[in-house]
């Protein structure tokens, strides 16, 4: 039974793109500081689908998003010159597109979105049930993902941030721009609403939460 | 070596090859299910992991490569070509930078663009060149901006065509070999493949398996010159009277750092070096090019090592020379200029080699 679930991770779920390595990013990093547009053009390739992702989990306008996109990069551009060195591009990159984001959306909305305001962060959590077999697995599967339905906003993007974005909990503190301390307050909060409804691998999710 | 047999679920979680596995994504799928294999012990904690990875999962919204390549194609096109009104501040284009014309092969192959032109290429919008259906079912792209324009053909190889250029090709490579048409200049990046990549350029054939070379075939300049930034290239003249048949009647190989060129007029094809050969071994310059004293076999074997190219000199007249210099970011050629100042020493690029000549020091 356990062996015929495992066997079935063979089957691709999402043909998703491996990111890219870090070194990489970084040069392209240091090539467009340099003044290249064409090692700027490849980040925004590269992240494209990243940054597409978050964006509309802040505005379900797909193309206010991709305008910000687009507006991010052409202002980073123009800031090529004077820009600094970037510890994790990619943390950096979703920042500003959330920022930016927020920005119009307030302009339109005509109502100030702070960061760490009650902006909407809209994110499904859908269990991925394919292939599995044991039915206590899916009901657990289940139950989880109705939980983190439940979850608050904030709660939901740290999630976000780390499962689905792969960032390291420096990245997500960087990308919400919050501190270590109201992180792990936030992560905590979090994990107690989890610990109520889901005993089973809890330990686990807190030590995936927390260390990378 | 990662010890995954001592892992527990956490560890497992916390992996970056194991999430990628769990996902669908990544390369190391062979590994995962020969390690399942020879550790069945390790089946509980796998299957923890997996649970809890599979629960966070979000679905990914739907974008399709052709919308992102429109997007970075807008955003290249905007940075790239400013527009006429904006002419407070007249910067100069990145390509008219000294450092980039001087380095061109080199930052050729630092441009390349990656997947993002996509498979589809017959598919995408003309933004900056044209693609017109030709007869024989060949797509063909022509290049007639002042900028460079990237393609991705269909195998996943990538070519950066130059102003003035175009090249003809088959939107999806079938047969023996995968063969494309030139006209003017491009940088290939061609992906590894069994089938031989071929680029055409009338009289002159270059052949590859996988490697990053730019063919220069202008109808104006009366020559084709190939030049090798990486991998192994061979390049070859066709015998006029049997186009149709692939009859070699001169070759030669190229490996990076190496040049080929066709002179139309007198069909002569000979084997020299790139216009600025690159440092392929960076880790050879052990002393950062800090000479105190240092005998010039020892120099230029260092430089050998760095650019892969091949020196021809005599070791023993050369060894009393000693050097005392430090050299940096030169070209290659100016470093060799420079030691031969100091040494009185001539070089020479024969067939793709330098000829260090000197009389000797006392």
């Amino acid at each position: 039974m356990l062996l015929l679930g495992l066997v079935s991770l063979k089957v691709p779920f999402e043909p998703m793109k491996p990111r890219p390595k870090d070194e990489h990013t970084q040069q392209l990093w240091q090539d467009y500081r340099a003044g290249d547009p064409a090692s700027l053009a490849q980040l925004m390739q590269l992240n494209y689908s990243d940054l597409f992702h978050w964006g509309v989990r802040f505005c379900p306008e797909r193309e206010m998003v991709k305008d910000c996109i687009q507006e991010l990069f052409l202002s980073l551009w123009q800031i090529h010159a004077t820009i600094g060195e970037v510890e994790n591009v990619r943390a950096y990159l979703l920042k500003s597109l959330k920022t930016k984001l927020l920005r119009e959306l307030s302009k339109q909305h005509n109502h100030f979105y702070e960061l760490n305001d009650d902006y909407d962060f809209d994110v499904l959590f859908s269990a991925d049930l394919r292939m599995i077999e044991d039915e206590y697995e899916v009901y657990q599967l289940k139950r989880l993902e109705h939980v983190l339905g439940q979850l608050p906003e904030r709660q939901k993007e740290l999630i976000y941030l780390r499962f689905y974005q792969d960032l390291s909990y420096d990245q997500i503190a960087e990308t919400m721009q919050i501190g270590r301390q109201s992180l792990y307050n936030l992560l905590q909060k979090a994990l107690t609403s989890l610990r109520k409804h889901w005993q089973v691998g809890l330990n686990l999710l807190l030590v995936a939460m927390w260390v990378r | 070596m990662k010890k995954y047999e001592e892992y527990n679920a956490l560890d497992f979680v916390k992996d970056d090859s194991f999430r990628d596995w769990v996902r669908g994504k990544g390369g190391d799928e062979g590994f995962w299910m020969h390690f399942l294999q020879q550790h069945p012990e390790k089946k509980a904690d796998i299957r923890q992991a997996e649970l809890l990875i599979r629960a966070m999962n979000v679905a990914p919204e739907s974008l399709s490569e052709k919308e992102v390549r429109q997007e970075v194609t807008q955003f290249l096109e905007k940075i790239t070509k400013p527009s006429d009104q904006d002419v407070s501040t007249p910067v100069r284009v990145w390509w008219q930078r000294p450092i980039y014309q001087f380095a061109a092969v080199m930052a050729f192959a630092i441009l390349s663009f990656g997947a993002w032109w996509a498979m589809n290429m017959y598919e995408k919008t003309p933004l900056m060149g044209s693609i017109n259906a030709f007869d024989n079912s060949l797509a063909e792209t022509v290049n007639e901006t002042e900028g460079f324009l990237m393609l991705t053909l269909q195998d996943g190889s990538t070519v950066k065509l130059s102003p003035h250029s175009r090249l003809k090709y088959a939107p999806k490579f079938t047969g023996e070999n995968r063969e494309v048409f030139l006209t003017g200049e491009a940088l290939f990046e061609v992906v590894k493949k069994k089938e031989p990549f071929l680029v055409q350029t009338g009289k002159l054939t270059t052949k590859v398996l996988g490697t990053v070379f730019t063919v220069r075939a202008y109808k104006s300049d009366n020559r084709v010159t190939v030049q090798v930034r990486s991998g192994k290239v061979s390049v070859y003249s066709i015998d006029e009277k049997t186009p149709a048949v692939m009859t070699t009647t001169k070759g030669v190989i190229l490996t990076a750092n190496q040049a080929a060129v066709f002179e139309e007029k007198e069909k002569q094809l000979s084997k020299t070096l790139v216009l600025a050969p690159i440092v392929l071994r960076p880790e050879a310059i052990i002393n950062h090019y800090e000479y105190d004293e240092s005998p010039l076999p020892q120099v230029l074997n260092q430089l050998e090592q760095a650019y892969g190219i091949h020196f021809q000199f005599d070791n023993e007249s050369l060894k009393n020379c000693k050097i005392t210099a430090t050299l940096s970011n030169e070209s290659l050629y100016d470093k060799l200029n420079l030691l031969c100042k100091i040494t009185g020493a001539t070089y020479e690029i024969v067939d793709g080699q330098i000829i260090f000549d000197a009389q000797g020091c006392i």
